[in-house]
């Protein structure tokens, strides 16, 4: 098992938590952290882990600090 | 100069020069971009590009300030020129109630520094690519619901695409309110201060939490 904190941004809060604190399994990807907050991945800008850009295949480690931003476009 | 009294001394004498002196662009004049204009006409600036195709609709009346029941249905283009001239009758601008597009040089000729207020990721990735052309400094501005972010695209840093990747759209059913507005003009301001005052590119992406009155900076790569 890994612990792993999630961050999200701007309109991922809106009916979330600003932040998670995960219990995972060894070998969860990004993208299974996306389907477990019910983000759709074609909504999510940028992808973190720790402050690096990285692709939603990446495989999390323990400690990782993973934060999602989507597209935000209004004016 | 009595006009910039308060101005001073937050804002130096030459400070305050150098604002009068400079040609502003921007590029919609909605929700972000009444307020960015009214900041910047009583800061003292009085040469504008003003850009935006649209006329006022009902639905601009929650957060648009050039918006009233009087001016629905007229050019946002105009309007936000007569509002400069109502607050600094020496104010000049020229008007584009057309669409922009990155083969419209014309619309930025002869400016200083240009201002993101537009409404959709597809038309800034265009105005992005334009300010490439001509080598101009880009303040970025967006909003939804209760979020806003900045930034500054400039000519050794653009960053729009690195923010939007290839998604063109967001999440349009969270609208947009009108203290996200006023909150994240406010900040675009900034930003054109300190690039034109001292120089200061801000390559940071700042996200502002209107609901939560969080600000957060986050580093672009």
């Amino acid at each position: 098992m890994i612990s792993v904190e999630v961050r999200l941004f701007a309109t991922f809060r809106e009916g979330r938590q600003n932040k998670y604190f995960l219990e995972l399994d060894d070998g969860t990807t990004v993208l299974d952290v996306l389907n477990l907050l019910n983000i759709n991945p074609e909504e999510a800008s940028i992808i973190l882990i720790n402050g690096k850009n990285v692709d939603v295949t990446k495989v999390l480690s323990n400690g990782d600090v993973l934060s999602l931003f989507p597209p935000v476009g209004g004016g | 100069m009595e006009r910039y009294a308060r101005n001073f001394n937050s804002i130096s004498r030459e400070e305050q020069e150098k604002i009068m002196n400079l040609k502003v662009a921007i590029v919609g004049l909605g929700g972000l971009g009444g307020y960015v204009l009214e900041n910047l006409v009583r800061l003292g600036v009085k040469s504008f590009n003003l850009i935006d195709r649209d006329v006022f609709e009902e639905s601009n009346l929650n957060r648009q300030i050039l918006s009233t029941e009087k001016t629905l249905g007229l050019k946002k283009a105009e309007e936000a020129y007569r509002r400069a001239k109502e607050i600094d009758s020496s104010v000049q601008a020229k008007v584009f109630s057309a669409e922009l597009d990155d083969n419209r040089e014309d619309m930025l000729e002869g400016v200083d520094i240009v201002v993101d207020c537009l409404d959709s990721i597809a038309g800034r990735l265009k105005l992005e690519t334009l300010c490439h052309k001509l080598n101009l400094t880009l303040v970025h501005g967006a909003i939804r619901g209760y979020y806003g972010q900045v930034t500054v695209s400039s000519p050794q840093n653009r960053c729009l695409r690195m923010i939007y990747k290839d998604l063109r759209k967001d999440n349009e059913s969270l609208g947009n309110l009108p203290m996200t507005c006023m909150v994240t003009a406010s900040f675009q301001v900034n930003l054109l201060l300190k690039a034109i005052l001292y120089n200061e590119i801000v390559r940071d992406l700042i996200l502002i939490d209107v609901k939560n009155m969080e600000i957060e900076r986050l580093k672009i790569q």
